[in-house]
């Protein structure tokens, strides 16, 4: 029985020990798959005066829409705040295609699963121009 | 030499009630066989398909309109990948309904770590044609990823730039063609090897095994057959190429996915049940007080088989739910289409 114990542990012994050799292998393994990530700064640049007073401009590629209301442009992101998911601009709401949440023209819930506004993101104006900034607003 | 390392996959004397039918159905048998058919329609298309995102869709289209027999191969994989999910799940179930999970505690675990990997074979395999099918149902199926616990870093390391860009559609594409098959081969064949070893979990006289050769042979040919007539009959959609700008509305998984996306479009977190269960499935033989070995839907079973009765009557109404009943912006309604 005693030599019985003593081998369980030789054996757990060991184990400990490979995982001890395995864990910097697995770890240097595990950060290359993670790539760099590219910072972009500023996502979009358009001259403000293209969008209209209640209108709006979608950039499809960044996923972007900036919305005038009242004098003021806002970036909202069209990423869903449930998934993911691109939501669309559906006459005065946005709605998303995957699970169905609804926002409102100021990015507020209308319909769950969504529980979150629609992110927004920092913009900058200089001489006339509108710069949406790769960094998310605190609502 | 060729024939008998392939025929010597079977043992020289096998047990009785591997040779019948009731026992185990032959479902096993028939996955490996799928797999097989699976593989070599893979291999197949790898000749035409270019794992690059401004190609990938255009050698698709060519493989379907210019290439012999193109569609047909293409129609065969597909075909094949989705009768390997349902043929899986029976699998599982016959498992479970003969009590097969208790006798055999080591192939069971070994099993759900195997269907748990097909699943993200058949989910990896969606995105590569790279039409607005597979584009949406990959892009909805990374969701569901991310509203798991570890779903974060799963996300990271499969799609570190979004679904279809660059890497991403390289990383599913290695998932798909390499990782993930070789990992299987090496799982079933130890999954294979527990059965030679421990033998069935119901044990019985042996039997020389010319019988269950014949027999596989002949399920080998009408599996074949099956496969060939479905695929000629039932084509591969490919819609227009993907663009993700304009998502199709409503948006949906791929089909053994469906019923996940209706669960996370009530709550996200409703996606933790989920995984609760999941994780009872690995505890499966402790949690039971199943006493009898061996037997369909036995009596002192019942807790256990009837739960997972009711759970597959859950997933079935679900998926039929988020299949015909989401219409645009996921309303409920009728929506055949």
């Amino acid at each position: 029985m005693a030599g019985d114990i003593g081998e369980d542990e030789m054996i757990s012994r060991r184990n400990l020990l490979r995982s001890l050799i395995a864990a910097p292998f697995l770890f240097l393994t595990g950060k290359y798959l993670f790539p760099p990530s590219e910072a972009k700064g500023v996502l979009v640049e358009v001259e403000s005066d293209k969008i209209p007073e209640g209108g709006a401009m979608v950039f499809h590629d960044e996923n972007i829409i900036l919305v005038r209301a009242d004098e003021e442009v806002i970036a909202f992101s069209l990423e869903c705040t449930h998934l993911g998911c691109t939501v669309a601009l559906n006459g005065e709401e946005f709605a998303c295609p995957c699970h169905g949440s609804k926002f409102a023209s100021d990015g507020s819930v209308i319909q769950g699963p969504a529980t979150r506004s629609l992110d927004r993101y920092v913009t900058k104006i200089t001489n006339n121009k509108i710069q949406v900034i790769e960094s998310k607003k605190d609502v | 030499m060729f024939e008998h390392f392939f025929m010597h996959m079977l043992p020289k004397k096998v047990s009785e009630n591997g040779v019948r039918f009731k026992p185990t159905l032959y479902l096993g048998a028939m996955l490996v066989m799928l797999f097989m058919f699976l593989s070599v329609s893979g291999l197949l298309l790898l000749f035409y398909y270019t794992p690059e995102r401004s190609q990938a869709f255009a050698s698709i289209l060519f493989l379907e309109e210019k290439v012999f027999l193109g569609s047909f191969f293409r129609s065969f994989h597909r075909m094949s990948s989705h009768i390997f999910l349902i043929v899986l799940s029976a699998h599982m179930l016959r498992v479970i309904f003969s009590g097969a999970y208790k006798v055999r505690t080591y192939s069971w675990r070994l099993g759900l770590f195997i269907f748990t990997l097909i699943i993200f074979e058949a989910y990896a395999g969606y995105l590569l044609p790279m039409d607005q099918l597979s584009w949406w149902a990959a892009k909805t199926g990374l969701e569901l990823m991310k509203s798991l616990p570890i779903g974060g870093i799963l996300e990271s390391i499969l799609a570190p730039d979004g679904i279809g860009s660059r890497l991403t559609l390289t990383r599913y594409f290695a998932l798909h063609i390499v990782v993930i098959p070789m990992f299987l081969i090496v799982l079933v064949s130890v999954h294979m090897f527990a059965v030679r070893r421990q033998g069935l979990s119901i044990e019985g006289m042996k039997v020389s095994s010319d019988k269950l050769k014949s027999r596989l042979i002949i399920l080998f040919v009408v599996m074949f057959m099956s496969v060939i007539i479905l695929s000629i009959f039932i084509g591969a959609p490919l819609t227009l190429e993907a663009d993700p700008t304009t998502p199709p509305n409503p948006a949906k998984s791929a089909w053994f996915l469906l019923w996940l996306q209706e669960i996370v479009s009530w709550r996200t977190w409703y996606i933790n049940f989920v995984m609760l269960v999941y994780i009872t499935m690995f505890f499966l033989p402790e949690l039971s007080r199943r006493k009898s070995g061996f037997g369909w839907f036995s009596f002192d079973d019942r807790p256990v088989w009837i739960s997972v009765l009711l759970m597959v009557i859950i997933i079935l109404v679900l998926t039929i739910i988020a299949m015909f009943f989401r219409g645009a912006d996921w309303s409920f309604g009728l929506y055949f289409s």
